[in-house]
């Protein structure tokens, strides 16, 4: 069976596992460059090329991060698509379906050694952009965000969560469809919603840290620091009774010291996201991923019945 | 059970290749198949026949395990259909034959070998080489005859004991029909293979099949052994005026033979009948061909069916007309 499997779909495999080790090693060699950039702006004599580098590798690591993300897609469209749309098209599952071994066999062949592929390329893709992402968070969290598509998704268990799930997504819309293009473009569409909603409800998961700070000084300067390695999440004004006020709480009025004193302010609260904290959140959002895709495995399932029977 | 009942029951189950009980399958609200009941002795290469749309094609998928079956069920050597004991002894060919286009013919039978523990590489290999097809050639470059030929070269390789074909001559020129036919049925006989194949072509039964099975009007019509079919029936001509219409609508003169169809034009009166007794002198009597028998009963699907006792399923309903 595994052999059938593999002769069958070997080129996609193929294909994926050359673009997941050109797109590793690639990662690999511009994470040592911009180890190297954070060294040398970090270093006793900081040239005004090295702060160049520095910017490049920020601007590589939005451009790549935002081209990484759409892995689960490219593997949901190209690989999970087609793995069983393509048999029922061309009525090869019927070719299976008569042999000695029975069509789940088959049907549990194919996806476990399509979603293996997909997993393998998701993990070292996902290896390789942590060693990118890290160094320039330690430098400068805010210009490398780690809770957005770019940075969250593509690292970690997350990234092979993604990838898995946008295999079944699109098994189960070739196996709905029966067709291969039909079924290519619904699996686009849908993990384009799934992304979106996924983009929603990220920072769910964020373990997030409050800091903050009392005794009636709210100055511009008096905000507690985060540090360097940490994202802000949330910024308010602390008001003795505990409460909340928005950052741009007396913005309007004259003099705003006075009017913040009124609205009760005694403070600054700061969330903030520690970079440390990142494993946490990815694995608590995996959790989340993997209740999603026994969903849809459940509607492949039924899927299958529906198209083999 | 004893060690002796239970060789009886097994050489019983050996002796009936299918046997089918209320089988049906519904889609939505349509029935395509309902309520087919019939047995196929083994051994036996059997026509089925019916009109598009008697559900044959269903039928056949399944006894090969392909479908589900919404009431009844068929039984393959005594195993229900669909089971692994079952598909084990069960080839399939659907009308499409799908293969791998991408696949060389060589790949298409390792795909068989990797798929079915019983496979017979050799048989297999043979059955293609004898086609004169090169096992390194692409599948999706194979001439309509040479893909037949793969596809049934898969389905015994895997060693079946029951071959399902769905319409496999269609698409061949009368040339390739011819030589498929004569290395399918050679494989056939050689290794005792029952066949239960479906097909349009009634006037090539006679060559292939030596039992029938006819579906028509939503049940079995005929069912039996191809000599004994024909030999039941006769084809009777008489000159119009010679044998009037008589009380029942039947011409005069064949009342007490089970009529299954007539024709009438001002100068000659036709019939198939199942004699039930001498035929009087006005009507010339000759043994009708099969695709006579078997386009009659198609025509007149509400005529009395013929089931031979071998192929009746005992308490299935509907009783032995002989």
């Amino acid at each position: 069976m595994t052999w059938l499997v593999w002769r069958q779909h070997r080129t996609a495999f193929l294909l994926l596992l050359v673009v997941a080790v050109l797109t590793t090693a690639g990662l690999a060699w511009l994470a040592r460059d911009a180890s190297d950039a954070v060294a040398a702006v970090e270093g006793a004599k900081a040239s005004p090329g090295a702060a160049a580098a520095l910017d490049t590798a920020y601007r590589r690591l939005d451009l790549l991060g935002l081209a990484l993300s759409g892995l689960p897609v490219v593997i949901g469209v190209f690989v999970g698509a087609p793995l069983f749309a393509g048999d029922l098209e061309t009525g090869t599952a019927k070719f299976v379906g008569v042999q000695s071994y029975g069509r789940w066999n088959w049907v549990a062949t194919k996806l476990a050694m399509a979603a293996g592929f997909a997993a393998v390329a998701a993990l070292s893709t996902g290896i390789a952009m942590k060693a990118l992402l890290t160094p320039l968070v330690h430098h400068m969290a805010v210009n490398a965000d780690f809770t957005g598509a770019g940075g969250f998704d593509t690292t970690g268990p997350v990234t092979v969560a993604l990838a898995v799930l946008g295999l079944l997504i699109g098994a189960t819309a070739g196996l709905l469809t029966g067709r291969t293009l039909p079924a290519m473009v619904a699996t686009f569409a849908a993990l384009i919603a799934v992304k979106t909603v996924w983009s929603r409800t990220r920072m769910l998961f964020a373990p997030t840290v409050t800091s903050t700070t009392g005794g009636g000084r709210f100055g511009e300067d008096d905000a507690p620091h985060i540090p360097a390695g940490a994202l802000e999440v949330d910024t308010s004004y602390l008001t003795g009774g505990g409460g909340l006020r928005g950052w741009s709480t007396c913005t309007e009025a004259t003099d705003r010291a006075a009017c913040l004193r009124r609205e009760g302010v005694v403070g600054w609260s700061i969330e903030y996201l520690p970079f440390s904290h990142l494993t946490a959140m990815q694995w608590a959002a995996t959790g989340a991923l993997t209740g999603l895709i026994l969903l849809t495995a459940v509607a492949l399932v039924l899927a299958a019945r529906r198209a083999l029977r | 059970m004893s060690a002796a009942t239970a060789a009886t029951a097994v050489q019983n189950r050996e002796r009936t290749a299918l046997e089918v009980t209320g089988l049906g399958r519904r889609y939505g609200r349509r029935w395509v198949l309902r309520d087919a009941t019939f047995r196929l002795p083994a051994g036996r290469v059997c026509g089925l026949v019916g009109p598009n749309g008697a559900g044959k094609t269903t039928m056949l998928e399944i006894i090969a395990g392909l479908r589900g079956a919404t009431a009844g069920e068929a039984r393959v050597f005594g195993e229900l259909a669909g089971g692994t004991p079952a598909r084990r002894r069960v080839s399939f060919l659907p009308q499409e034959k799908p293969l791998f286009p991408r696949f060389t013919v060589a790949e298409t039978l390792r795909a068989g070998r990797e798929l079915n523990p019983g496979w017979d590489q050799d048989l297999a290999e043979d059955f293609v080489r004898a086609g004169s097809i090169d096992l390194d050639a692409r599948v999706g470059r194979l001439s309509g005859g040479q893909r037949t030929r793969v596809a049934l070269a898969v389905a015994l390789g895997k060693r079946p004991d029951l071959v399902l074909l769905d319409e496999p001559l269609a698409d061949l020129d009368p040339l390739v029909r011819r030589q498929t036919v004569a290395a399918l049925l050679g494989e056939v006989a050689e290794r005792g293979i029952t066949v239960l194949l479906s097909s349009h072509l009634v006037a090539e039964l006679d060559t292939l099949c030596d039992y029938l099975l006819l579906v028509a009007g939503g049940g079995l019509r005929l069912a039996g052994d191809v000599d004994e079919i024909i030999s039941v029936h006769r084809r009777l001509s008489a000159p119009t005026d010679r044998v009037p219409t008589g009380p029942g609508g039947l011409p005069t003169g064949l009342e007490g033979h089970t009529v299954v169809e007539t024709h009438r034009d001002r100068h000659h009166t036709t019939a198939l009948i199942r004699p039930g007794g001498p035929v009087g002198e006005v009507w010339e009597s000759i043994a009708p061909t099969l695709e006579e028998v078997v386009l009659a009963y198609l025509e007149q699907s509400d005529s009395a069916p013929l089931i031979s006792p071998d192929s009746h399923v005992p308490g299935a309903g509907r009783e032995v007309v002989k």
